[in-house]
């Protein structure tokens, strides 16, 4: 474990001295390729423009998610409790994936106008696809031998969920969760992108028409570290929801 | 006691009838240990599920006298739950007041299961052969009258299985349960019945009914091999 994460964080380390002799040594227009140093510089410089930005865009992110949860859980419910509500829907949940959403993003904005509605919406149609898809797969992971022998054991139909079902379910709706997490903030940014008030990606488009490089990368940045937040937070909920997997792992190692 | 009368099974597939069960008769009192034995896909599985109350029979009787714990060839064990909350979960089913007695007793039968130490441990950290005896434990915690096993360690190693075999005989010569046991390994059948049912090939009937006799093993395997091969 120690040793692969030494090994991850000297590919980034590797990765930016690269970037570094290369923007500083041969490309060496900060208009055209800021050097990371260069980028962390701006990043520093504009913490606080950074944070503001940030705030919109968290918002957007984690309402955006927390909604999908909602909003996907009780979906999968449905749809694995009724037949014909599935077939129903299913179809129209793939399509919704079709439909690119750059297209969508501006269609939301005339609908909805350049509040933070139109890019929690963005996110919501990102995030719920992978955590609906995931928990469907789950509720139905125990097998129809499985749920026979619980029943035969005496389990009502409630205690058949709560004991057999939902437990089974609950690894593979946090394999959605954390694919969902790690688009979330990007969701919100696409949103931003096409026209906002303010966010990350409205600094985005403004620091580009000027430009500013080094701010683009400072906010690229942010992103990044947003993003890799709230996939933190998920995992750590994975962590504690789902004991028995961690400690089964460790068998292994 | 079970008893079997006559019992018939269709099931559909591709909404062409099956025969499955054709006739069947048989009988289980308290205390004994029964085996079925026949080829694959002779509907012995079929006749368990009947008896365990998966489905209902087409025609004939199926009675049964007593309470059924069942064990099957894939040991159904929860994954998040430890050793000792799956061989609870049939009494946190029924009754959850009487679980804390039970978590006491379950844990006081885990060296009888050569789980010794293992309670708390999840299912996938354990072998195969520690997973069927844990599925075991929880048929034991499940109190039946009769103990229905189907095929039981159809899926271990050969040499697990021989072990596992002598040491369910032990087991059930302590708690006394009547044992109907499915299964397709004639050595298991000797091993653990004090009768035995020969099934024939789909659709399932009894071909011969033999008591076990101690110390004739090989030919008794002769003969039940001569049975299960005889109109093939």
């Amino acid at each position: 474990m120690k040793r692969s994460l030494c090994y991850s964080i000297a590919g980034i380390l590797l990765f930016l001295l690269f970037w570094q002799l290369l923007a500083a040594c041969f490309v060496q227009r900060e208009y055209l390729l800021p050097t990371p140093l260069a980028v962390l510089q701006s990043f520093a410089e504009n913490l606080s423009l950074l944070l503001r930005h940030s705030r919109y865009t968290m918002i957007e992110a984690a309402g955006g998610m927390a909604l999908s949860v909602l909003f996907s859980l009780l979906l999968a419910l449905v749809m694995s409790l009724f037949r014909r509500v599935r077939e129903a829907v299913y179809p129209l949940l793939v399509l919704s994936q079709m439909v690119p959403i750059v297209v969508l993003a501006p269609l939301f904005l005339i609908w909805f106008g350049y509040g933070m509605l139109p890019k929690v919406l963005v996110v919501i149609l990102i995030c719920f696809f992978p955590m609906v898809i995931q928990s469907l797969a789950g509720l139905s992971a125990a097998d129809s031998e499985m749920l026979a022998f619980y029943r035969a054991m005496g389990m009502s139909r409630r205690q058949l969920f709560t004991m057999v079902r939902l437990p089974l379910a609950l690894p593979y709706f946090f394999g959605g969760l954390r694919v969902s997490a790690a688009y979330s903030v990007m969701g919100a940014v696409i949103g931003e992108w096409l026209g906002a008030e303010a966010g990350l990606g409205l600094l985005l488009t403004r620091a580009q028409r000027s430009f500013d490089l080094p701010l683009t990368f400072a906010a690229i940045l942010a992103i990044i570290i947003w993003s890799a937040l709230i996939f933190a937070v998920v995992a750590l909920c994975e962590h504690f929801c789902l004991r028995w997997r961690r400690v089964t792992a460790e068998k292994w190692e | 006691m079970i008893i079997c009368r006559r019992v018939n099974k269709e099931f559909r597939l591709n909404r062409r009838p099956i025969r499955v069960l054709d006739d069947v008769s048989l009988q289980v009192a308290a205390g004994e240990s029964v085996a079925l034995i026949g080829p694959s896909g002779c509907g012995k599985s079929t006749l368990l599920g009947l008896i365990a109350g998966f489905f209902l029979a087409d025609g004939g009787e199926v009675k049964v006298e007593g309470r059924v714990s069942l064990m099957m060839q894939q040991d159904m064990l929860l994954p998040h739950r430890s050793v000792l909350d799956n061989a609870c979960l049939p009494v946190e089913v029924r009754d959850k007041k009487r679980l804390p007695a039970a978590r006491a007793e379950a844990a006081s039968l885990l060296p009888l299961f050569g789980l010794d130490g293992f309670g708390e441990s999840y299912p996938d950290q354990l072998s195969g052969g520690m997973r069927q005896r844990a599925a075991l434990l929880r048929t034991v915690m499940d109190g039946g009258d009769f103990w229905l096993l189907d095929e039981p360690f159809g899926k271990l190693d050969a040499l697990t299985k021989e072990e596992l075999q002598e040491w369910l005989f032990g087991i059930k010569s302590r708690f006394k349960p009547g044992v109907l046991l499915v299964t397709h390994d004639i050595n298991e059948a000797l091993v653990l019945a004090d009768r035995i049912y020969v099934m024939s090939e789909r659709p399932g009937r009894i071909k011969a009914e033999l008591m076990v006799e101690r110390g004739q093993r090989e030919q008794q395997q002769a003969e039940i091999r001569r049975l299960l091969l005889r109109g093939k």
